[in-house]
């Protein structure tokens, strides 16, 4: 390979890596369409609250000490809760990026936004001119993202305390699983909120809302998988930042280890460069290789060898 | 071919630990099957109830009896099926919980809560049935 250039990323590989993601998200939002039609059938389904993870992290204090769980939550949360648990142990945010039908709907309004603004000059002109008087918004994005860890300390803490779910009532995914009651709740309006927010800012809620993406990025620290970048292959190009949904600074890490990085793979999918961005995996617990020291490789040579 | 700029490092990115690259294939289809594993390992093992109208081990119907425990009352039984199990009367229910003497006993406790009908709620139920014991 020519020092200062790099092999190009095939573009068919990345369009069949975006494919597959939304075929799988598409799959899932099938599957809760289905869960919310056939609740809405019968009175016996099994309601759709009862596929939610983080119903099985408010009940997890209440059923240790208690043996029960609390209100409208199944052993199916607890069991689904300890499957996002070990996901995240394993793949980071594979769930958030990949599974959670609230990410879905969310990416998709941004997308529909983005596709509809930018085939009307006026209006993409619009978007870049905001965009360029926003400068105070990095500063407070990075201050709301704090808010995700707040909501979830409160929801558990609440759950915990009360034997209730705090949360439930403004919980856009319970009002999502609700909508075929046609019944306008707290939760609702936060769920309009959360799509409303998303024609401006990529996921929102997952940002700043979100308890289960809280939760889950703190377990998936430990996480052997992320994607890493070879400097010596980027292009300093920062379609990689744009590309991110969480607004990481991805080409700023040598490992994208941030807490918010959901797993998408979106900045792979997007960098041009074939070996820039790839998805690694490294156990902390093995030590880095040494690099060997100049006295010691001449005493490992035995005497004579190089006359 | 793409040519990086001047100002980037031509040397490979050393990460903290040695790393080896996944597969995309065997991140997605990997994580797929575990999820997929542990759910259909929790159900085999009776574990995984989706709904409390039914055991989860044995598929059967959860009705109260004379010998069920507070941890055994859900919302969506009514008042009838809960005055049926319980040594506790309707006078002494709907007294306790402020709900109106005309609410008719087949409603279910769930509902009450929603329609703000009375003070009832599940949790406080329990923990009466439980002084009451």
């Amino acid at each position: 390979m020519a020092v200062g250039f790099v092999p190009r990323r095939s573009r068919s590989w990345s369009r069949r890596l975006i494919l597959s993601r939304h075929l799988v998200q598409a799959a899932v939002v099938g599957w809760v369409a289905w869960l919310i039609g056939s609740k809405a059938a019968s009175a016996d389904a099994a309601s759709p609250e009862a596929f939610c993870p983080f119903g099985g992290f408010e009940t997890a204090w209440t059923w240790v000490t208690t043996g029960r769980t609390v209100s409208h939550v199944h052993t199916s949360n607890l069991v689904l809760a300890a499957v996002i648990t070990v996901l995240a142990l394993a793949a980071r945010g594979f769930f958030c990026g990949w599974v959670c039908p609230l990410g879905t709907l969310q990416e998709a309004v941004t997308a529909g936004v983005r596709m509809v603004t930018g085939r009307i000059p006026g209006a993409r002109r619009s978007v870049r001119r905001i965009r360029a008087r926003a400068a105070w918004w990095p500063a407070l994005d990075r201050v709301l993202r704090f808010g995700r860890y707040a909501v979830l300390v409160w929801a558990l803490a609440g759950a915990a305390f009360t034997g209730a779910m705090v949360f439930r009532a403004y919980d856009p995914w319970r009002a999502l699983l609700s909508v075929a009651d046609f019944e306008i709740s707290t939760g609702v309006v936060v769920l309009s909120a959360v799509l409303l927010l998303s024609a401006l800012v990529d996921r929102p809620f997952c940002r700043y809302a979100c308890p289960l993406g809280a939760a889950q990025s703190l377990v998936g620290r430990f996480s052997p998988v992320a994607v890493q970048r070879d400097s010596a292959a980027c292009l300093g190009c920062e379609i990689c930042n744009a590309a991110c949904p969480m607004g990481i600074a991805v080409n700023a890490c040598t490992r994208v280890s941030d807490a918010a990085c959901i797993g998408c793979l979106q900045c792979v999918a997007a960098c041009p460069s074939r070996d820039a961005l790839t998805l690694s995996f490294s156990l902390p617990t093995r030590a880095k290789p040494q690099p060997i020291q100049a006295a010691t490789a001449a005493a490992a040579i035995p005497e004579g060898a190089l006359s | 071919m793409l040519r990086i700029p001047r100002s980037a490092s031509p040397v490979r990115t050393q990460a903290a630990h040695p790393s080896r690259r996944l597969p995309v294939l065997v991140y997605v289809g990997g994580s797929l099957l575990l999820a997929a594993g542990l759910i259909v390992g929790a159900q085999a093992v009776g574990w995984y109830g989706t709904t409390g109208k039914l055991d989860a081990g044995t598929g059967e119907r959860v009705e109260l009896t004379a010998a069920s425990t507070s941890a055994d009352i859900k919302g969506w039984m009514t008042i009838q099926q809960f005055l049926d199990a319980f040594p506790v009367t309707k006078q002494e229910l709907f007294t306790r919980f402020a709900i109106p003497a005309g609410t008719a006993t087949s409603q279910t406790l769930g509902s009450l809560k929603e329609n703000g009908v009375g003070t009832l709620d599940i949790p406080s139920l329990r923990a009466w049935v439980d002084t009451l014991a």
